[in-house]
């Protein structure tokens, strides 16, 4: 079982490193991230200091603060998998793939996550640099680094193979980009990327715990700024039953495409 | 003909041509327009929890946060009208621009009548039927389709201006990208949340001060003198931005890429 992981490991370690060539460019051009820091420290600091609370939605302010910089590093950090995807089956060359000794699926998972990875830590990289400048430094404990790089890798995992099943459905469609769309904005909202959903009213609370984009963006920048354990391991739990529960949503999507591929040409 | 009804004609004859390919590409059109709204959609709902949840937090509300979302997505899909104005560095970089420049009308009129985005235009009509639902006034109606002209001459003319860096600087593409949305991110929250020197870069090096806090005074307010202030600053920006235009247009030495016909 290991050693058959071993190939999906390589790509995605061969993915990091030539992206490692980018990572300066994507710390120079994060002018988004700047901007929208910069706002949101604005706005949660007037909004602190107006209505007066020390708490809002379970999170001291210095907590939002940082909450939102990891939250804005991990969807920032995201590649265009799948237009990837969605270019592969409608090009023809997802036939090539099927004569490997490699399951499509993840290998696509394992060169778009060594990509984001190094994304991700540039993008934080940057968020860290502002919002030390702007605020002061966050040191979170270190002994929640383990448990915060496994939940991050394993947020990740599960975006990125709802993103591929998302590509998938270029079998049926000749554009995905609606599907994407209504994916990435729900997770905008729904997963807490602009907002804890703590601070939500009930239906729409009770929404989010249904989804899973929970697992993917509020959970590990909860526990950045929480650094609790205990949440960690049943985080995590959480977390892998999403990215099992969602690769065999998308094999079973990508078996029942590959019956309908008809390539022409050589 | 006089020469305002040629370049009326210019216009019009480009609106026909555009209106042809919005019904060509019917469905992507419309995928555009949908993944717009629900973008709004999802951060209005950011702000109908946030104003829920604090009430009190200043004198505005949910409807002020509202207001400042339809005028400028109006105000965008006017400027959509001159679609060209967002990608002058990228026209004058891909040797688009000798095409404009060999004809007789006006190089940057042509060029930015050349190129329409129509669909948006469906997009200004559903935001200012629901702004009609939420204020039923004819007095706020008429500000709001004022204030919506005034903030896409803003727009425009802060595009216009960086557009116009393009033939200064190699990555003016880049730098305007980034201050455009810059404009517009600054534009979507109130600007009571900035303090300090973020009040002045509102309202001068990225103006979005005149897209979200005067439409709202105006509005609800009756604060009529900003209108004035608002458009003279639209006027400016859009003088400043054909100045620097046709100050590049002196500097400009054609390259070996050679486009016939673009848009």
């Amino acid at each position: 079982m290991l050693k058959s992981m071993d190939k999906y490991l390589a790509a995605a370690a061969l993915s990091a490193k030539n992206y490692l060539g980018y990572a300066s460019e994507v710390i120079f051009r994060s002018g988004f991230l700047v901007v929208i820091l910069f706002v949101f420290v604005n706005l949660w600091t007037v909004t602190y200091s107006r209505s007066g609370a020390e708490i809002i939605a379970g999170f001291d302010l210095r907590q939002m603060l940082w909450y939102l910089v990891f939250t804005e590093s991990i969807v920032i950090s995201r590649p265009r998998v799948h237009l990837k995807v969605e270019e592969d089956i409608r090009t023809g060359a997802v036939s090539y793939a099927l004569a490997r000794p490699y399951n499509y699926l993840l290998f696509q998972l394992s060169v778009s996550f060594g990509e984001r990875m190094v994304r991700f830590i540039s993008t934080l990289t940057v968020g860290y640099a502002v919002m030390t400048v702007m605020v002061r430094p966050y040191f979170p404990d270190l002994s929640i680094l383990p448990f915060l790089t496994v939940t991050v890798a394993l947020a990740m995992m599960a975006d990125l193979i709802g993103m591929i099943t998302i590509g998938f459905l270029a079998f049926w469609v000749e554009d995905v980009s609606p599907f994407f769309l209504v994916y990435s904005r729900l997770q905008m909202l729904l997963g807490g990327m602009i907002v804890p959903i703590t601070l939500f009213p009930p239906f729409l609370r009770k929404l989010s715990e249904w989804l899973p984009f929970r697992f993917m963006v509020y959970a590990p920048a909860k526990l950045f700024v929480n650094c609790d354990i205990s949440q960690a391991l049943s985080l995590m739990a959480g977390q892998i039953f999403i990215c099992v529960l969602l690769f065999l949503i998308g094999m079973s999507i990508y078996r029942m495409g590959v019956k309908r591929l008809d390539v022409n040409g050589g | 003909m006089s020469t305002v009804g040629k370049y009326l004609g210019l216009f019009l004859g480009y609106l026909y041509i555009n209106a042809k390919g919005l019904l060509e590409y019917k469905v992507s059109s419309l995928i555009a327009l949908f993944g717009s709204l629900l973008n709004s959609a999802i951060w209005l709902v950011f702000w109908w929890v946030f104003f829920k949840r604090f009430p009190n937090i200043s004198e505005w509300q949910f409807v002020h946060l509202f207001t400042i979302w339809a005028v400028l997505n109006v105000a965008l899909t006017l400027v959509s009208v001159f679609y060209n104005v967002y990608k002058i560095p990228a026209i004058i970089n891909e040797g688009k621009l000798e095409y404009y420049l060999v004809r007789p009308k006006n190089a940057l009129f042509h060029l930015l009548v050349a190129r329409m985005q129509l669909i948006d235009l469906l997009e200004a009509a559903i935001w200012f039927i629901s702004f009609i639902i939420l204020k039923p006034e004819l007095p706020a109606i008429l500000l709001f389709l004022l204030m919506s002209v005034i903030s896409a001459a803003i727009i425009h003319g802060f595009l216009l201006i960086l557009g116009s860096l393009g033939f200064f600087l190699k990555s003016a593409d880049g730098i305007g990208t980034e201050l455009y949305n810059a404009l517009i991110t600054f534009s979507t929250y109130p600007n009571w949340i900035f303090r300090g020197a973020a009040k002045w870069i509102i309202f001068t090096v990225i103006p979005a001060g005149f897209i979200s806090y005067v439409p709202v005074q105006v509005i609800y307010n009756r604060a009529y003198l900003w209108i004035l202030g608002s458009l003279g600053f639209g006027i400016l920006l859009n003088v400043i931005g054909c100045v620097v235009f046709s100050r590049g247009l002196k500097y400009f030495e054609t390259g070996n890429t050679f486009v016939l016909r673009a848009d």
